[in-house]
């Protein structure tokens, strides 16, 4: 008898009511009483249709017939308790409740990395996003010692929990960014960093074993502008240039209480150009469908014209005008975080979690791994291949390699990646024949 | 090479924009909308469903079939008439339909399987619907290993089997549990008594305790598995439907009128059998169980634990690495053994620890 999971709270979540079915009473926290004779009945109002019977073809969609409707068991998550439908469904709406139990159940994760130079507000943001002290415990390096800093990644993960819903959050910084006197190449840990995820995450799904893989690869990376400068700087063009292919980069424009609105606004188109003119791809938010109303198409407008959003973070909380928001105190007023009208802090972060961290999910997953995959891929395949031509492989494994021609390799830098190569392959050969080897054993 | 994939052009396929919900409150960052997403995407895409009815002939699949989706999906034969030759061997029909429903569109294929068990030798008859549900795991696993693959894979894998038992009111035949045993391992089995009007209610619990006696002595794991529960509801749950499997059932297409009301029902002499009536059959239990409730967690397994059990099969067969045009090719699936050999380990969530993998 299989022993249960520590957690017998058997705590359900409430359920969401959406706008287009009607209310529905939260489940109690058991499992719903099924088999009981309490099946009612409900009478049809209007007629059916006289012919009983309906034949159609493979492609005519699906026609009711009104009849009565017993309740049903299951029915707590059910859209169709209600009694104005007495047509008879079949009863697979319900599939978003499905997907939405087992989603609670599981929990979602979404990883954010933050880049930037020093001192523009990024843990400061992040903290204010949301609502954590990730960096509680951190000290800023003297001058001295910054000079001999390199750029580090790390990472920091916290889990948030809110209405039911877990959701682990993972924030990438990069401290050191930008920092040093010769900043060529910068970018690179921060790049050789993501590629190590989705090479990470390319491993386990080609693997053996798939049931808890870990989804480490960045979702979304906000890079820091400073508001100082005039638009871009050749740093930041080159940054967003090496990781535009890699991640979605939404670039933030920071401080942004330094700076009064016209200059907000200057700044901003002045930076879309510039982005448009270097080729730099950032995240493009999608478009709503041509029959949502105004007012939403409105909003969504709004959002793509904020790109960059200029933002101003604050854990602090000030009393302004008899309330008590977040924000900070300069004895010419005080700068409100979460007020629209002060900077973009709302609609960031209304567009990272509430309506666009599914998308940034898929656009990672689909785009940005699936080129990483299959450059992987290409360039496994001619290292196999060279492989194959230096060592007669013999064909035990089976499998068939057509033998394009490579050109030779020319540079003592590509001899010593594909040596690298070589030896990674023949360690991942030597798993799988260990793997294969496990399995015949536990036969 | 092929070149690399653009980001989608935002008019392109990806899910319009959310709403903004309303609440701005302090203190609260908003997780639950993500639920909002992946909604909107969900209804934007669609669902998909396989499912596979097996049986004899004239137990009244299509007719099921038909009942339960509401709609003449087949043609159901009728009785009585001649038929024409029973097919000689068995074969594998296949309709696809998307129906849509309060906004959901579903994309339903069915798989009928005419000549099962209607020969004198029906000896292997069960080797034909093995191949194509291995078949269906294959193309997915051809997809799922291209270099360049789709965003969303079609899923053509059979997410559930109807297995309907004849209602001879002893026990199981030799037939249905050497079917049975091999197919649990493969894919999500829900036996029903079909033709549930010929027995009586004591008559219907007894021959039920018998099948459930006789699927406990083969070790046959039928849908809902026990292994799979994730947690204290879903146990108490799946353990009162495992009370009542196999649901004696009755298809019906026909309308009646009983009382004022119109039902769907099958008239005779002696009174009309209401299929959605509990207190006449189990039919509300059966359609519940396929589609209000535990649709998604029949594909969840067919994709976590079967689909899985089979990729693992065929990587230790053939060394695979992802292939592309002009690459790998791999060994063929054996065609003479369609049913791979079931590993002894079925559990979704591996006991033992990950750290033996790489």
């Amino acid at each position: 008898m299989k022993d249960f999971p520590g957690d017998e709270s058997g705590h359900q979540p409430e359920a969401k009511t959406w706008a287009s079915r009607p209310q529905v009473p939260e489940p109690k926290p058991q499992a719903p009483d099924l088999y009981e004779d309490d099946l009612d009945f409900r009478t049809s109002m209007w007629p059916h249709p006289s012919d009983s019977q309906q034949y159609y073809s493979a492609s005519a969609p699906l026609s009711p017939s009104a009849s009565a409707r017993p309740h049903s068991p299951w029915g707590k998550l059910d859209p169709y308790d209600s009694c104005e439908d007495d047509k008879e469904y079949v009863g697979f709406a319900t599939l978003p409740n499905q997907v939405h139990r087992k989603s609670v159940k599981k929990g979602f994760d979404f990883t954010l990395m933050v880049a930037g130079e020093s001192g523009l507000g990024k843990s400061t943001l992040v903290n204010s996003l949301f609502l954590t002290d990730l960096y509680r415990d951190r000290k800023l390096l003297s001058a001295e010692e910054r000079i001999m800093q390199t750029v580090e990644i790390t990472k920091h993960a916290v889990d948030i929990e809110e209405k039911g819903v877990k959701l682990r959050l993972t924030i990438v910084d990069t401290p050191g960014f930008g920092d040093a006197v010769n900043n060529t190449e910068c970018w690179k840990p921060v790049a050789e960093y993501i590629d190590q995820q989705f090479e990470q995450y390319f491993r386990d799904e080609s693997g053996l074993n798939r049931k808890n893989i870990q989804d480490n690869r960045v979702h979304c990376c906000l890079y820091f502008i400073s508001p100082f400068g005039h638009g871009l700087r050749p740093l930041d063009v080159e940054f967003m240039r090496a990781l535009h292919q890699r991640v979605n980069i939404v670039p933030i424009l920071a401080k942004a209480d330094t700076l009064t609105p016209s200059e907000v606004e200057h700044k901003k188109s002045k930076i879309r150009e510039e982005i448009e003119h270097f080729g730099i791809k950032i995240y493009q938010f999608p478009d709503c469908d041509s029959d949502e109303d105004e007012d939403f198409k409105l909003q969504d407008q709004a959002l793509k014209e904020s790109i960059p959003f200029a933002v101003i973070g604050s854990n602090t909380v000030v009393e302004a005008r008899g309330r008590r928001v977040r924000g900070r105190l300069y004895p010419w007023g005080i700068v409100e975080v979460e007020n629209p009208g002060h900077c973009d802090f709302v609609k960031l972060r209304t567009m990272l979690v509430r309506t666009h961290m599914q998308d940034l999910k898929d656009v990672t997953r689909e785009t940005h791994y699936e080129n990483y995959r299959a450059q992987c891929i290409q360039s496994m395949t001619r290292l196999v291949v060279k492989e194959r031509n230096r060592n007669k492989l013999t064909r035990e494994s089976g499998t068939d390699f057509p033998i394009p021609t490579v050109p030779p390799g020319t540079d003592p830098d590509t001899e010593r990646l594909i040596r690298e190569k070589d030896e990674e392959l023949r360690r991942m050969q030597e798993m799988l024949h260990k793997i294969q080897r496990q399995m015949k054993e536990t036969h | 090479m092929d070149p690399p994939r653009q980001c989608p052009s935002p008019s392109s396929s990806r899910p319009i924009s959310p709403r903004t919900p309303s609440c701005e409150t302090l203190g609260y960052v908003g997780i639950e909308a993500v639920l909002d997403q992946m909604k909107i995407k969900a209804m934007k895409m669609g669902f998909e469903f396989n499912i596979m009815v097996v049986g004899q002939s004239g137990l009244g699949k299509s007719t099921m079939v038909n009942t339960l989706f509401k709609s003449k999906i087949w043609k159901s034969t009728p009785s009585g008439l001649a038929l024409g030759p029973i097919p000689q061997t068995l074969q594998l029909h296949s309709v696809t339909h998307v129906i849509e429903e309060k906004g959901v569109k579903l994309k339903l294929t069915v798989t009928d399987t005419p000549g099962f068990g209607d020969q004198i030798n029906n000896d292997k008859c069960w080797d034909p619907i093995l191949g194509y549900i291995n078949g269906q795991y294959e193309q997915y696993l051809q997809e799922e290993i291209l270099i360049t693959r789709q965003r969303h894979i079609p899923d053509t894998r059979v997410h559930c089997c109807v297995y309907f038992v004849a209602p001879t009111g002893h026990s199981l035949r030799p037939l249905d549990i050497e079917f049975l045993q091999r197919l649990c391992r493969t894919v999500n089995v829900v036996p029903v008594i079909a033709r549930a009007d010929s027995l009586t209610m004591e008559e219907r619990e007894d021959f039920r305790r018998r099948i459930q006696h006789n699927l406990r002595t083969h070790s046959i794991d039928v849908y809902p598995q026990e292994c799979f529960d994730e947690d204290i509801n879903d146990k108490i749950l799946n353990c009162k439907i495992r009370e009542r499997i196999p649901f004696a059932v009755v298809g019906a297409d026909r309308e009646h009128v009983v009382n004022g009301r119109c039902v769907l029902g099958r008239k005779t002499k002696w009174g009309i059998v209401e299929v959605e009536n509990m207190k006449h059959c189990e039919f509300p239990l059966l359609r519940d169980l396929l589609i209000r409730s535990h649709l998604q967690d029949l594909k969840d397994i067919t994709h976590n634990v079967h689909y899985e059990n089979y990729r693992v099969g065929r990587l230790n067969e053939s060394h695979m690495l992802p292939r592309g045009p002009g690459w790998v090719t791999l060994d063929p699936a054996p065609a003479n053994s369609p049913a791979l050999p079931g590993p002894s380990k079925v559990c979704r969530w591996a006991q033992d620890t990950p750290s033996e993998e790489y």
